[in-house]
């Protein structure tokens, strides 16, 4: 049965065509992509449309009429858009793949598919040029996902300049206060100089070096904290502002069991003690459980 | 590598929005107001570029102010407003640079308006009867975003920009980037080129405004992407004289 649509000429109807509209990068399902994407990424799809014999029938349009599937995606936030255009051959399934540039879209983007062609004026008979003569749904690709991920930058650190030949750094913010964000106050910093760094920004590292840089992490940011005035950490609401760099200290410490208070304590007076109970709570180089 | 930009969460945002209508009713200067943009609990994206250098928001705030202080002339006029919006709007682009991923995400548009530029915002909008609370929120009645995105989409070297009829449509150009017409530059620049293409004793901004809605119309039934430049030509010569007809029937 035709839809019933507001369009000035005759359309087939949603199911004469089937399709799917697929994410190749950087994940393998849409909802996945906020998980893994960040900013400046590029984004691929791939669309995939077969127009049915019953198209053709219920638009009133001939066997020849040459038709299109255009691929739409757009951010609503940028106001950037880009279309891709195939046209469709015979009774095989149509394909589409884009890259969409990381730069120009932000928050989520929208695909949709649309299958075009002349279609026939209700009022007039007069061709309709490149009318949208079918459109799918529009699929939405979130990309911010919740910001649970640890504050990190990979880089060329012989590029950057300023920086040491090591694999990371956790880079404390000369402005910490007790207040700042995490994101804003602490961030990794992963040398892509190294094959270390490499695998460790692409998430592939798992042994010695991620537990190194899970010690690294825990330590620098209880003695960053250790190091700010007392009076200003305990004004903290930790519960109410847990991401807040002295919430993150005092959930480390419960790693670690203890309590803030005790972790910035030991951390000004006896670090090598604080560094002895983060390696045993990363389990640093101690093999396989026995 | 991309430049990560501070962001404000939501509940930061309302505690900072009755700071700022506070001040404003009191007719002080915005306390929110940081020259380098540092503020306790703003965030971060927590991955992707660099975050971005207080002298870098430094530098931006002081261009910013430059650029909208050419908008106080003795004049006092919409026009000298108008090229000071315009001015605004080249050093957004000139300073966070042409790809919009790194300043349209949530809350960050917000950032410059509430914590790096309160002051320009309540200069240029301050003056109303009521608080100008959407200007320095994200969206479409932001202070910046929008000058921005025109900006970026119709460079003002593109169009007669400065010129008194650059004002008169002003308003209407703004209008234009809540449309998804805004995406499509081929049809946008067709329309700006057509917007003196009006019947004669038809208000020009009445024409233009209406010439936009037809081609947002005509943008939901047709695939303009597959037409080439002089059927896309034909089509817009056809949506003005729709536009022309519906407008003298009034």
């Amino acid at each position: 049965m035709p839809s019933i649509r507001l369009m000035p000429f005759s359309t087939p109807s949603f199911e004469s065509v089937e399709y799917n509209i697929d994410v190749l990068a950087p994940a393998s399902s849409p909802e996945a992509v906020a998980a893994v994407w960040s900013q400046g990424m590029n984004l691929s799809l791939r669309a995939e449309a077969l127009v049915r014999e019953s198209f053709r029938r219920e638009g009133g349009l001939s066997q020849s009429e040459p038709l299109h599937l255009s691929l739409v995606v757009s951010c609503p936030w940028t106001k950037w858009e880009m279309t891709e255009v195939r046209q469709v051959d015979g009774q095989s399934p149509t394909e589409i793949s884009a890259v969409i540039p990381g730069g120009s879209i932000a928050n989520a983007v929208d695909a949709r598919l649309h299958v075009v062609g002349n279609g026939n004026r209700m009022s007039s008979p007069d061709k309709h040029r490149a009318a949208k003569l079918w459109t799918s749904d529009s699929l939405r690709i979130p990309l911010t996902a919740r910001e649970g991920k640890f504050p990190t930058s990979a880089m060329s650190f012989s590029k950057t300049g300023g920086l040491r030949p090591v694999p990371w750094k956790v880079d404390i913010s000369e402005h910490l206060e007790a207040e700042t964000h995490v994101s804003d106050g602490v961030r990794l910093l992963i040398n892509t100089d190294f094959e270390t760094g490499r695998q460790l920004a692409a998430g592939l590292e798992s042994g010695t070096a991620l537990d190194a840089l899970r010690m690294d992490i825990m330590l620098s940011i209880i003695e960053a904290v250790a190091a700010l005035p007392e009076s200003e950490v305990s004004g903290v609401d930790h519960e109410e502002n847990p991401l807040c760099v002295s919430g993150v200290a005092a959930k480390l410490a419960r790693d670690l069991g203890l309590d803030l208070g005790a972790a910035l304590n030991l951390s000004a007076n006896r670090p090598g003690e604080l560094r002895e109970l983060a390696m045993a709570s990363v389990g640093f180089l101690t093999g396989e459980p026995v | 590598m991309t430049t990560l930009y501070p962001f404000l969460s939501e509940a930061l945002q309302t505690g900072m929005l009755a700071d700022l209508e506070r001040d404003w009713l009191r007719g002080a200067s915005p306390s929110t107001l940081r020259s380098d943009g540092r503020y306790p609990g703003r965030q971060l994206p927590s991955a992707g570029g660099a975050p971005v250098r207080d002298g870098e928001l430094r530098e931006l705030r002081e261009e910013i102010c430059a650029a909208a202080a050419t908008g106080d002339s003795s004049e006092g006029t919409w026009a000298a407003q108008r090229r000071a919006d315009r001015a605004v709007g080249r050093v957004l682009l000139q300073q966070l640079g042409p790809d919009p991923s790194s300043v349209f995400r949530t809350g960050t548009w917000a950032f410059f308006a509430m914590v790096l530029l309160p002051d320009v915002v309540l200069k240029r909008y301050g003056d109303s009867k009521k608080f100008p609370k959407e200007r320095f929120q994200d969206g479409r009645r932001n202070a910046f975003s929008t000058l921005y995105l025109r900006e970026l989409l119709l460079p003002s070297s593109d169009s007669s920009a400065d010129s008194a009829e650059d004002d008169l449509l002003a308003e209407e150009l703004l209008q234009l980037f809540d449309r998804s017409l805004a995406a499509d530059q081929r049809l946008l620049r067709a329309m700006v080129a057509r917007r003196q293409s009006g019947p004669r004793g038809v208000d020009q901004r009445t024409f233009f405004r209406e010439l936009l809605r037809e081609a947002t119309f005509e943008r939901t039934v047709t695939m303009l992407a597959v037409l080439d430049d002089r059927e896309l030509g034909e089509l817009a010569d056809q949506l003005v004289q729709r536009t022309a007809v519906r407008v003298s029937r009034r």
